[in-house]
């Protein structure tokens, strides 16, 4: 369960800034096209009204003063009209549509028939908005206003949209910003503190425990676990150091006085068991180490403090040197095969014991003319394979565990690898037991990600 | 050798007696202190060969005193005698400025080596380039080894052991000082690798010679004798 926590690569930061941005465009976007409506729905109406007034005030004077009336009036009012924006225009026609007064030279796209209105271009070129009516039937009328003010008012509505659009992106995207990076910093102190302790270091705070809020409660609850954790760790420490300090001093005593009586002895039987004893009260001392040993690495699973670079590779050279000859002297062969340059993350005393302990396992267990291997590969993968008895397919997992030993072989604590299993643990690696064929195999490599 | 002047900050009296009667026994004088803060204060007051510190002190433990010392620039040898022995502690140990460390139960011959090996580091007197001894010659800088004049031709392990052995010659060098200076490894490995080292040693340093150079102490260690 080795966590090795991952490298961020993207931050909250940049993702609720670019979320506001697009929320405060589509905001933006949604009022602008509802405010274009309304005002155009508004200025039509108004157009409409307009010239439908217009329409029906030269209908009346048709009426009561005839067409004679009517052209002259039409002559006055184009006579008085004021330039601008919203001009009127005019068409008196006959049946046919041939113009007898008015400022449209030709008649419109529009059925005076049908009292038809709508947008349509002039002649000239000029956009209104006009209405023809038929007053009688070789007569008909035209009214036309042009609209260039609402035209203009609607590209003020524009660019006062766009002014104000980026205004308020500007001040989204700040304020986004700006909170994103506060809250970013508030818990990238959390990470770091973590950080601290995936290294080792309890004694960091972490910071904003104080804070009355989301994060606040957050940072409180992992200063609580962190102070936790540090108790845990210091009582694991101090309860070891007390166990092998409570057990040692009396094995000390006793040592001393065994000694103190194997110099009094002068019955070589007695010197021998005196010995004995002697040895035995060590293996002891040995036994709670072991154990100890064990407890330390389990404990600190994951706990990468103290970690160093170490060459593997060199690491595994001076103990094929340290072993080498020993494997001459018990009739075994022992090839060491290692790459250069191998490197880890680690503790290489406790590296070092690791291989030794495989090592040591595979000539106690190998037997005279075995073959013994010693492979360090990139990986990194280190194997130590003997063509010995092998090791049956039923121990090749409970080998591992605590107290168990070779059938062949009574001598040992049985720790030897449950202390290199704690270890590779530690590193983030595991060891297997395979079938070498003949023989067994130890394989350290890091360790499969679930 | 002269006896030296000695040290001992340790809190269990028995111990401290026993210890006190084995350097007597060798003519060394030992000063015993029960107490961490008057062991720092002699210790950095008195100028002693070796200091012999227990860890776990009842008011201020053996690693923070080496602390202080060496924080204090006081570089005499310290050797830390303690019932936490296991590579951990040792590693603690060494890196907060011990020069040994040997694990109760101890035996009292691998102490007395210690001892002595310790204050000859610290005298320096293995800082010329060849040393002799006996018959034999160890050429520091061309990594090279002689007897009666003739070249021995060594592996650079084998080198590396005939000059920490060479430099203790004349006293007793234990397996756990052999694995620790010369392999580099604070915890013993179950097979009798050492052993087997040395004899390997042995009989590059003795064949076609008159006289055995390297002596075993059962029980303890080895030893180069002048021949």
């Amino acid at each position: 369960m080795s966590v090795r926590l991952r490298a961020r690569r993207s931050s909250l930061v940049g993702r609720v800034v670019l979320g506001v941005a697009a929320l405060s465009l589509a905001a933006t976007a949604l009022l602008y096209a509802v405010t274009i409506w309304v005002v155009r729905a508004e200025s039509d109406s108004a157009l409409r009204r307009g010239v439908d007034l217009d329409i029906a005030a030269l209908g009346d004077i048709y009426a009561t003063g005839g067409q004679r009336e009517l052209v002259a009036r039409i002559g006055d009012r184009l006579a008085l009209r004021s330039s601008g924006p919203d001009t009127v225009h005019y068409l008196v026609a006959d049946g046919s549509g041939k113009p007898l007064a008015g400022d449209i030279a030709r008649w419109p796209l529009l059925s005076a028939e049908n009292s038809q209105a709508g947008f349509v271009p002039l002649a000239d070129g000029t956009k209104v908005f006009a209405r023809a009516t038929q007053l009688a039937p070789n007569l008909r009328i035209v009214a036309a206003l042009e609209y260039g003010g609402r035209t203009r008012l609607l590209a003020r509505i524009s660019a006062a949209f766009a002014l104000a659009g980026a205004a308020i992106l500007l001040a989204a995207l700040l304020l986004a910003w700006a909170s994103a990076s506060r809250l970013r910093r508030r818990v990238e102190a959390i990470n770091g503190a973590f950080r601290a302790i995936e290294a080792g270091d309890f004694a960091r705070e972490v910071p904003g425990a104080g804070t009355p809020d989301e994060l606040g409660e957050l940072a409180g609850h992992a200063r609580h676990l962190v102070a936790r954790l540090a108790d845990v760790i210091r009582a694991q420490r101090d309860v070891t150091d007390q166990v092998a300090h409570e057990v040692r001093t009396p094995l000390m005593h006793l040592d001393r006085m065994l000694l103190r009586l194997i110099e009094r002895s002068v019955d070589p039987a007695l010197t021998e068991s005196l010995g004995e004893v002697r040895r035995e009260t060590r293996s002891v001392a040995g036994l709670l180490d072991s154990l100890l040993d064990i407890a330390s690495s389990e404990a600190r699973r994951g706990d990468r403090s103290g970690f160093s670079r170490v060459d593997l590779s060199a690491l595994a050279a001076n103990l094929a040197d340290l072993y080498e000859d020993s494997a001459t002297e018990l009739g075994l062969a022992f090839e060491a095969s290692i790459i250069p340059g191998v490197t880890l993350d680690g503790d290489s005393m406790q590296l070092s014991r690791a291989i030794s302990n495989l090592l040591d396992n595979a000539f106690k267990y190998a037997g005279a003319g075995a073959i013994i291997a010693l492979i360090v590969e990139p990986g990194p993968r280190i194997v130590v394979r003997d063509s010995g008895p092998g090791v049956s397919e039923a121990m090749r997992e409970r080998i591992f565990e605590r107290f168990e030993r070779g059938a062949e072989s009574p001598t040992g604590h049985g720790l030897g690898l449950a202390l290199v299993r704690a270890i590779v643990r530690r590193h983030g690696l595991s060891v297997s037991c395979r079938d070498a064929a003949p023989g067994a195999e130890f394989v350290i490599e890091p360790e499969a990600r679930s | 050798m002269d006896g030296l002047n000695i040290l001992y900050v340790e809190d269990d009296a028995r111990l401290a007696e026993a210890v006190g009667q084995l350097m007597a026994d060798e003519g060394h004088r030992l000063s015993w202190t029960a107490s961490g803060e008057q062991g720092l204060a002699r210790a950095a007051a008195e100028g002693f060969d070796v200091v012999i510190l227990d860890r776990m002190l009842p008011d201020l433990g053996g690693i923070d005193i080496v602390r202080r010392l060496r924080d204090a620039g006081i570089a005499s040898p310290v050797l830390m005698l303690s019932a936490l022995g296991r590579a951990e502690n040792r590693t603690e140990g060494l890196d907060a400025g011990v020069d040994d460390y040997l694990a109760k139960p101890f035996d009292p011959p691998e102490l007395l080596a210690r001892v002595r090996a310790l204050h000859r580091r610290a005298v320096g007197q293995t800082h010329s380039a060849v040393i002799l001894f006996g018959d034999l010659e160890c050429h520091i800088k061309a990594r090279t080894a002689h007897r009666q004049g003739r070249h021995i031709p060594l592996s650079p392990k084998e080198f590396a052991l005939f000059r920490y052995l060479i430099e203790n010659a004349g006293e007793v060098v234990t397996r756990e000082m052999l694995l620790r200076h010369v392999w580099n490894l604070s915890f013993d490995p179950q097979t009798n690798v050492i052993d087997v080292n040395v004899g390997r040693l042995r009989r590059k340093l003795e064949e076609g010679f008159d006289g055995p150079v390297l002596e075993t102490i059962w029980g303890t260690g080895y030893r180069l004798v002048a021949a």
